[in-house]
This record gives C-alpha cells, sequence and structure tokens, in this order.
C-alpha cells in the first residue's frame, strides 16, 4: 500500500507515522510505502501532489502491475484523494481502493472552532500559496469521483471534519462510510488502548485485503 | 442520501442515515435485522437522522438510545429524540422507553409504528 501522512500539508513525516502505519500493516498483511513528501510553506501545492504521484509511479514499477491500494489521514486522505484524480487525469493505471482515515477533502470548508480552525486556515493557506481552492487537486470533494476505485472511509462521531467526510461519502459513488464512537480526529492513533481504534484499523486491514485479493484474481482471469 | 455504518461497541450492525436537510429530530428505530430500507424512507420523508439498530433486546436498544442521547449533536442532529421499533422491535422499543422512564433519562418520545408513511 500507498500511504501518505496527514499533518495539514506542513507537518508529519514517514518516520512519525511509524506505530499508526506499522499497526495498518499489521492488520492489512502487506507493506506499505510511507514517503516523506515535501511540505509547505516551503513546497506549497503541487509538491506534495507531484512527490505522491513519483512514490505511486515508483511502487508500481516495482511491483510490475500488482495492484496497490491507498492509504491516507486527515490531509493525507485528502490528498490520496488527490492522487486518484490526477492518476486518472494522467491516464496512469489507478489503485485498487483507497481507505482514508477521516479525511480532510475540501479546503473551502471552514470546519472546527477556535484554535482548530485558525490552524486549518493557516495550512490551507501556506499550501495553496494563492492557488484557488476550488481545485479538485486541492480540494477532491469538487472533483469527479465517477469510475473511481472503491472507497472506505473511517470517521469519528466527534472529528471536526465529520461532515467533509460524510459528503465525500455522499459524492463518491463506490463509497464506504464506518463511523466510529470516538471524541477526536484521526483517532486511529490510539490503537494500542482505545478498542474502537482498533476495530477501525481492523477493518482496515480487512478492506485493504478483500481490494488487493480482488485485484489479482481480475488479473488472473484476463 | 448519506448513511454509515455506525460501529457501537455491543451493538453490531448499527445503521445511520440523514435526511437531505437539517434533521428535525433523531429517531431510533429497533428492528430485528435489516430496518435499513425503512430508515432511508423515515430520513427522506421525515426529515429525521435515523439511526437504526438490529436489536435482539432491550439491552441492544438502551445501549444505543443512551449513546444516541449523548451524542446526536456531534452528527448534526436537532430537535427531539424518538424511538420506535418494527416487528420485535416494538416490543423491545417499549420496554427501552419504560427504562428511560423509571431511570429520568434520557428524555425520550415513543412513537408508536405504523404500517402507513405519511405522504412524501
Amino acid at each position: 500500500m500507498l500511504y501518505l501522512h496527514g499533518g495539514g500539508f506542513t507537518l508529519g513525516s514517514a518516520y512519525g507515522y511509524r506505530p499508526l502505519v506499522g499497526a495498518l500493516v499489521a492488520a492489512a498483511g502487506v507493506g506499505a510505502l510511507v514517503p516523506d513528501y515535501r511540505l509547505a510553506p516551503e513546497h506549497p501545492f503541487p509538491a506534495a501532489l507531484e512527490d505522491a504521484i513519483g512514490a505511486y509511479r515508483w511502487l508500481a514499477e516495482q511491483r510490475a502491475g500488482a495492484p496497490i491500494v491507498l492509504a491516507g489521514d486527515s490531509m493525507g486522505g485528502g490528498l490520496a484523494c488527490s492522487l486518484l484524480l490526477a492518476l486518472r487525469a494522467q491516464g496512469l493505471p489507478l489503485p485498487a481502493g483507497a481507505v482514508l482515515l477521516c479525511p480532510a477533502v475540501d479546503l473551502l470548508d471552514d470546519a472546527g472552532d477556535g484554535e482548530q480552525r485558525a490552524i486549518a486556515r493557516r495550512n490551507a493557506e501556506a499550501y495553496l500559496a494563492g492557488h484557488p481552492p476550488d481545485d479538485p487537486l486541492v480540494s477532491p470533494l469538487h472533483g469527479d469521483f465517477s469510475d473511481m476505485p472503491p472507497l472506505l472511509i473511517q470517521s469519528a462521531t466527534g472529528d471536526f471534519v465529520l461532515p467533509q467526510a460524510r459528503r465525500l461519502a455522499d459524492h463518491a459513488p463506490d463509497a464506504r462510510l464506518e463511523l466510529y464512537p470516538a471524541d477526536t480526529h484521526v483517532f486511529h492513533v490510539f490503537w494500542t488502548f482505545l478498542p474502537e481504534a482498533a476495530d477501525a484499523l481492523g477493518q482496515a486491514g480487512e478492506f485493504i485485503r478483500s481490494r488487493l485479493a480482488g485485484e489479482a484474481a481480475v488479473a488472473r482471469d484476463a | 442520501m448519506p448513511s454509515a455504518e455506525l460501529r457501537l461497541p455491543g451493538v453490531p450492525g448499527a445503521r445511520l442515515v440523514w435526511p437531505p436537510a437539517k434533521p428535525t429530530a433523531t429517531l431510533v428505530v429497533l428492528a430485528e435485522e435489516q430496518g435499513e430500507p425503512l430508515c432511508r424512507e423515515l430520513a427522506r420523508r421525515c426529515g429525521v437522522l435515523a439511526l437504526c439498530v438490529p436489536c435482539r433486546g432491550p439491552q441492544d436498544g438502551t445501549a444505543a438510545l443512551e449513546w444516541t442521547a449523548d451524542h446526536a449533536v456531534q452528527l448534526g442532529a436537532a430537535g427531539p429524540l424518538k424511538l420506535t421499533g418494527v416487528g420485535a422491535g416494538a416490543g423491545y422499543a417499549e420496554a427501552v422507553a419504560a427504562r428511560a422512564r423509571e431511570q429520568g433519562w434520557p428524555a425520550v418520545e415513543l412513537v408508536q409504528p405504523r404500517a402507513d408513511l405519511p405522504p412524501a
């Protein structure tokens, strides 16, 4: 799988995501590539997306046509959706599916309150650097998801971007939304002690397994 | 209409259906098993946030109702909390509502299930 970490396009690293991605790898039974894509404000749009495309193409080459699943949390989930749109626009083979953990998919949505909203705004401004926020490549909720591979969207009842996840589930024809009774954004990081988070990673792992098995069978039959 | 699988611990298979506009009420529907088509109809026609609970007994219903009372606001719900049931769920709904009345929480209105829905 190709895992795109969250952090509002300004924070996060492959190193810091080892515990969460490791748990997802264990649940799915497949390895993960976690690129250290370039971050804003030093590297605004389209740096993160270009790096994600580069990582995907490299992985596809290494895997010699074997199926790949995308995964990502928060803004990384949004980046995974942008990647889907960019791959299709460039005529590249699409992944077998995508797992989106509490995805943020709309920079036009002024979600959250107080400090949370201020941080989200600052991050969005740093990433956009003047780029229009309604471009589907930065706000994939405004893109066309017809004929996209299956999406598993997991969100929490207390996640401040739940409305975005809900709108994406409504907008994408082949999307399944799972809602977990947890009070935070990306509650998955608490998988060591929060049963709901362990449940979510288990479900995500099962989805990845079944998507990869399904695509492998299609390739065999072809 | 957006819907989600709500992964409540101890209450497997619960599903949430949002109405097209801001919910006018939250309705917990206790059904024996697949009550989702009914919940979709209720959300669409009555504008309620509908939580469909495949109920094996009053305990499941109470767990779902109490969780909903605490969290409906997080789900974008406004208005009163209501409860109904279909099939065996109708009996469970009565028991769950009676228990809520006895303990004094949560405030819930028991809606008698009807065969006919209000006109669309």
